[in-house]
C-alpha cells in the first residue's frame, strides 16, 4: 500500500477520531483491508493507532482542563479488567455476532442519545452507594465556544461500571479502544456533558486499547511497516480534530456524533455479515 | 517558611498541561524512531522498512533486537521496535503520573487506588511475560489467529 495513501488514509481517521472521541478504525480498517491487507492485521493496526490518537488529542483537552482526571482513574480500572479479559477471551467468542451485536447496540443507542439530547429521556440522579459510596463524579469546566463554565455531576455510578466493564470486554474481543461505547456510557448512562465524554474517551481509550494489545503482538499481528505513515499521519489529522473540537459548539458536535455513530453502527453490522462470516 | 512555600506550590499546581506534555514528548519521539528507522531501510541499508512484531512483553521485544546486533538490518528493526515500545508505554506514563498526583500531591486516596489497580494490571500485561488470564487464552488464539 503507498505511503501518501496510508499518511492521508491516517490523517483522516486521526481527525475524525479525535474530534468524535472514538478510534480511527472507522475509517482505516475499512481502507486497510480495500488494499488487500488482511482484516487481523489491519484490527491489529487499529488498535495500536488508538494509542496513538488518545496520546495525540488528548494534550489539548487536557491543558483546557476537559476531561475528568479523577473520573478516568474510577472508570479506567473497570475498563481494563473488561479489556484484559476480552483479550483473553479473543477467539472463543465468534466475532461475527459480536459484531452483529453491536452494531445493533450502536444504532440504538445512537437513537437514545437523539432524544436525550432533545430532552426526552434524561433519567433520575443518584448517589454514589455502597463500595461507590465517596465516589465523587462531579466536576467543572471552562467551555470556550459557549463562554461559560458548565458544572456538572454524574449520575448512575453503579451501572455505569458495569457498561464500562463491558465497554472493556468488547474492546478486547474486538480490538481497538471502544471509544464509541465509552462516549455511549458516560453520555447516555452517566450523564457527562458531551464535551466531557467525548474527551474522557479519548484520554481512556489509549489505555483500555493497550490492555488488549497483547493478543496481538503475541501472534504476530503488528507489522511495523504501517506504523510511521500511520502514527505520522495521525499525529496531523487528531491534532486539527482536536483544536476543533474544543472551538466547535455542543450542538455541532452532537450533529457529527450521530453521523459518525450510524455509520459505525452500519459498519458494524456490514462487518458481520461479510467480513466474519 | 520553606514548608510553606511547598505547599502554597503544591496547592496550585496544574496536572493536566504536565499529562499533555507527556503524551505530546513520548508520541514525538515515538514518531522520530519511527521516522529514523524508516530513512534508514529507505536510504542506507535499501531493507525492508518493515517487520512482523512477535512479543509478549516490551523488554522481550528490546532484547530479541538485542540479540541481532550486528545484523545488516540491526538498526532498522531496533529504532522501528523502540519507537513502537516508546508509543505503547506514553500512556502507561500518563498513568504513573496521575497516580502520584492523585496520591502524594492531593491525597485522594480513593483514586489512587483505582489508578494503582490499572498501573499493576497493564504493567503485568507490559512489562512481563506472565498471562494474567490463562486457560483461555492462548490455544484459542491460536485456533483463530491460523484460520
Amino acid at each position: 500500500m503507498p505511503f501518501g495513501l496510508l499518511f492521508l488514509a491516517a490523517a483522516v481517521a486521526g481527525f475524525v477520531g479525535a474530534l468524535d472521541g472514538i478510534g480511527g478504525g472507522l475509517v482505516l480498517t475499512p481502507i486497510l483491508t480495500a488494499f488487500g491487507v488482511d482484516i487481523r492485521e489491519a484490527i491489529a493496526i487499529n488498535s495500536v493507532s488508538v494509542i496513538a490518537i488518545s496520546s495525540i488529542a488528548s494534550p489539548p483537552f487536557l491543558r483546557h482542563h476537559l476531561p475528568n482526571l479523577k473520573v478516568c482513574a474510577f472508570l479506567e480500572c473497570f475498563a481494563i479488567s473488561g479489556a484484559l479479559l476480552g483479550a483473553a477471551l479473543t477467539g472463543a467468542v465468534s466475532r461475527h455476532t459480536l459484531f452483529l451485536f453491536c452494531g445493533f447496540v450502536v444504532l440504538v443507542s445512537g437513537l437514545a442519545l437523539w432524544k436525550t439530547w432533545r430532552g426526552e429521556g434524561s433519567g433520575p440522579f443518584l448517589k454514589s452507594e455502597g463500595l461507590l459510596k465517596g465516589t465523587i463524579l462531579a466536576g467543572s469546566y471552562y467551555d470556550s465556544a459557549d463562554g461559560k463554565t458548565v458544572i456538572y455531576e454524574g449520575k448512575r455510578p453503579v451501572l455505569g461500571v458495569v457498561c464500562i466493564f463491558g465497554v472493556g470486554l468488547i474492546a478486547g474481543l474486538l480490538g481497538g479502544g471502544g471509544g464509541i461505547f465509552l462516549v455511549l456510557v458516560a453520555d447516555l448512562v452517566m450523564g457527562f456533558p458531551t464535551k466531557v465524554a467525548l474527551t474522557m474517551s479519548t484520554l481512556m481509550m489509549g489505555t483500555i486499547a493497550l490492555g488488549g494489545l497483547d493478543v496481538y503482538l503475541e501472534t504476530g499481528l503488528v507489522n511495523t511497516k504501517w506504523l510511521f505513515p500511520i502514527t505520522l499521519g495521525m499525529l496531523m489529522g487528531a491534532f486539527l480534530g482536536a483544536r476543533l473540537l474544543r472551538d466547535l459548539k455542543s450542538q455541532a458536535i452532537r450533529g457529527i456524533f450521530l453521523c459518525v455513530l450510524t455509520l459505525l453502527g452500519l459498519e458494524m453490522i456490514w462487518s458481520g455479515v461479510h467480513v466474519f462470516r | 517558611m520553606k514548608d510553606v512555600n511547598r505547599v502554597r506550590w503544591l496547592s496550585k499546581f496544574d496536572m493536566e498541561p504536565l499529562l499533555g506534555f507527556i503524551l505530546t514528548a513520548g508520541m514525538l519521539i515515538s514518531i522520530g524512531l519511527m521516522a529514523s528507522s524508516w530513512a534508514i531501510a529507505q536510504l542506507i541499508t535499501r531493507t525492508n522498512p518493515g517487520d512482523k512484531i512477535r512479543a509478549s512483553s516490551i523488554p522481550q521485544l528490546l532484547q530479541a533486537d538485542l540479540h541481532r546486533f550486528g545484523s545488516p538490518d540491526f538498526w532498522v528493526r531496533f529504532l522501528a521496535d523502540l519507537g513502537f515500545s516508546v508509543l505503547l508505554i506514553t500512556p502507561y506514563s500518563r498513568l504513573v503520573v496521575t497516580w502520584l498526583y492523585l496520591g502524594f500531591i492531593k491525597h485522594r486516596w480513593r483514586y489512587a487506588v483505582y489508578a494503582s489497580i490499572i498501573l499493576v494490571l497493564l504493567g503485568i500485561d507490559l512489562f512481563s511475560d506472565f498471562v494474567l488470564v490463562p486457560g483461555f487464552n492462548y490455544p484459542a488464539l491460536q485456533r483463530f489467529f491460523s484460520r
